[in-house]
């Protein structure tokens, strides 16, 4: 018989008792959305965990000098971040350099010491905060030379306390070490933990920042002008941070005339370290979830091989009057294990459905977090499609083995 | 009317079917009640044959063995000359498709099934596409006149249009042995006729006809009438038939 003509024979045999269908259905869409459901939230929880914590620096190179070495070869270099992305190629999502030091800011009376943070590139992933006033800086003006600044939420409250400053519409001017720089925006509170040092700080272009830390009257940096006391690379989702690393670490020991057989003159910090270790908790209360998530899933199994049993004992006439049609014991083998199937995917899909609406019920009304990505879903798609099938090969088997002399007077 | 020398085993009429030696017995060890004792019997292409017998004289029996939906304990079964004793379960599946037809007491259809789905499955079951299938099902149900009711679910038809459908069934892809077990049983006289003249019209196409059957219209269209009593043959001869359909 043609695997077509088959499997109408089993979509037919699937629904000709429509609420024995449903209620199978119903029984492995269950056992599907628990896992679904299951995954969704723990994926979604660990994702915003991640975010809450870490934003993207977890998938970062954070690159600055060892000062522990004996042999000194300086701190990273703006020319650097071009030798990185050159070696990793498309791994790479965004580059940012930084350049810090303590500095006077005045504000008219207002005076007070403030960490100023000289940025070139993609900053806003590390200090991740909301524009409330003004404007951000754009990349490229974070290439240039010119005297902009924007302040943490924090320090524009120090400096204005009546909450002025880039509201007036630019144009505010502050001074750093007694260097005039004009305030274009002032960020908002930090979504990221990582964001908290720059609450206090004052953001300004990388190399603008040179003139207000070589002012005589400011605790200057220890770094020239084309150096940064860091280098942060964030690689691209899903990019072999390890291998980067290594990578990395070759290229800056050439570029700086360092051997291999010496330590690094580089320190990488390790910042997905923490995140791997949240990351290896939630696996573990995933890995429990899922194990109660499979407990369901098995009673539903069993509940559903129970029905498929009590299906083919209703069937077995029809199963008997097939078979003296010319069906053969294989023709009915595969039709009840298709029918199996296609019960079991329209249970994972029941049971998906019943997960998206019920998710997307909870994320509008509770702010609930939740992922379900399409990794998931297919796996549950195809368990379910398997499960329908394993659960069907006992009562298959029973099918194309009945005597259809004896069932077709039954 | 019909040649009687094919009954005889004489004539040019191919052997369909033969049973050499076959016996049957149901239940395990001591407790084994004989269902059939040695049946020796041969049948012909283009004979209506009829088994007669009281319940429980082995009819049933008779029938599960000649449409090889049974394997006897003894003896053997040959169709078509081939011996089927040593055939799988999936050979033997094989041997029936297109070359049997079953027609039951009840009609034997899947009541939820549509007319044309319950006598398209024979011509699907054998690999033809499903619009040949189709296409010698509807000329199967013109010939019952069924073709106006071809989408309608069998179990809203009457018991004779059922049996009609069961018969179309049986009947659509031309098998060279028939299998009825009481066909024309609770139908209306005209229904019952137009069953027999449809058995009838089978076997001059020159299938075998084989039907367990009381009824005295099927009787007097048979060529040859075999007596059953306790799982033996107590009579086996040509039908004294006077009217050809």
């Amino acid at each position: 018989m043609r695997l077509v003509a088959l499997f109408r024979l089993a979509l037919w045999s699937a629904f000709s008792r429509p609420v024995r269908a449903m209620l199978m259905i119903a029984t492995l869409a269950g056992g599907a959305a628990g896992v679904a459901l299951t995954a969704g939230v723990l994926n979604g929880y660990a994702r915003a965990m991640e975010a809450l914590v870490f934003g993207a620096y977890s998938r970062s190179l954070v690159i600055s000098e060892n000062r522990l070495i004996e042999d000194r070869f300086g701190p990273p270099r703006l020319a650097d971040v071009d030798r990185l992305r050159e070696a990793l190629g498309n791994r790479v999502a965004a580059t940012a350099a930084w350049r810090m030091a303590i500095a006077d800011v005045r504000v008219g009376r207002e005076q007070t010491s403030l960490p100023v943070y000289g940025v070139q590139g993609a900053f806003w992933h590390e200090a991740d905060m909301p524009i409330t006033q003004g404007r951000g800086l754009t990349e490229g003006e974070t290439a240039g030379t010119a005297r902009l600044c924007l302040l943490g939420p924090g320090a524009h409250r120090m400096l204005y306390p009546d909450g002025s400053g880039a509201r007036s519409g630019g144009g505010a001017s502050l001074r750093v070490n007694g260097v005039s720089c004009e305030l274009v925006g002032v960020l908002g509170e930090p979504r990221s933990q990582l964001a908290e040092r720059y609450r206090n700080a004052v953001l300004t272009p990388f190399a603008a920042a040179a003139r207000y830390f070589e002012t005589p009257a400011g605790v200057g940096s220890q770094t020239q002008a084309h150096e940064a006391d860091r280098l942060t690379i964030i690689l691209d989702y899903g990019a072999d941070r390890n291998a980067a690393l290594v990578e990395a670490d070759r290229v800056l020991r050439r570029a700086h005339g360092a051997s291999q057989s010496q330590a690094s003159p580089f320190l990488f910090a390790d910042p997905a370290a923490p995140a791997e270790a949240l990351a290896r908790q939630r696996d573990l209360v995933t890995r429990l979830l899922v194990a109660i998530a499979l407990v369901s899933v098995s009673v539903a199994v069993t509940g559903y091989a129970a029905a498929a049993m009590a299906a083919v004992d209703m069937q077995k006439r029809d199963i008997a009057l097939m078979m003296m049609s010319g069906a053969s014991g294989r023709s009915i083998l595969v039709q009840v294990l298709a029918e199996g199937l296609v019960l079991g995917a329209a249970g994972a899909i029941v049971g998906l459905s019943m997960v998206a609406i019920a998710a997307y019920a909870a994320q509008t009304v509770f702010q609930f977090p939740f992922d379900l990505d399409v990794a998931v879903m297919l796996v549950v798609l195809g368990g379910g499609a398997v499960t329908g099938l394993l659960a069907s090969v006992v009562p298959a088997h029973k099918a194309a083995s009945g005597s259809p002399a004896l069932n077709a007077r039954a | 009317m019909r040649s009687l020398s094919a009954m005889s085993g004489e004539a040019a009429a191919p052997e369909v079917l033969r049973l050499d030696g076959a016996g049957r017995s149901y239940g395990a060890d001591r407790n084994q009640t004989p269902a059939l004792s040695a049946i020796n019997l041969t049948f012909w292409a283009g004979e209506l044959v009829v088994l007669r017998g009281r319940s429980g004289s082995g009819k049933t029996t008779l029938l599960n063995l000649a449409g090889l939906l049974d394997r006897p304990d003894e003896g053997r079964i040959l169709f078509a000359g081939q011996d089927t004793t040593g055939l799988s379960d999936r050979r033997l599946a094989l041997l029936r498709r297109g070359n049997l037809g079953y027609v039951l007491q009840d009609s034997g259809v899947v009541e939820r099934m549509s007319v044309i789905g319950n006598v398209t499955l024979p011509g699907l079951y054998s690999g033809y596409s499903s619009a040949r299938a189709k296409k010698l099902a509807h000329a199967a149900l013109e010939s019952v006149a069924l073709g106006d009711k071809m989408h309608r679910i069998v179990g809203q038809l009457s018991g004779g249009e059922r049996m009609r459908v069961g018969l179309a069934r049986a009947l659509v892809l031309s098998p060279r042995l028939v299998i009825c077990d009481e066909p024309t049983a609770s139908l209306d006289a005209e229904t019952a006729e137009m069953v027999i003249r449809q058995l009838r019209a089978s076997a001059a196409a020159g299938a075998c006809v084989i039907a367990a059957s009381h009824d005295p219209i099927v009787i007097e269209r048979a060529d040859r009438i075999i007596s059953l009593t306790a799982g033996r043959i107590v009579g086996n001869s040509p039908a004294a038939r006077g009217v050809d359909a």
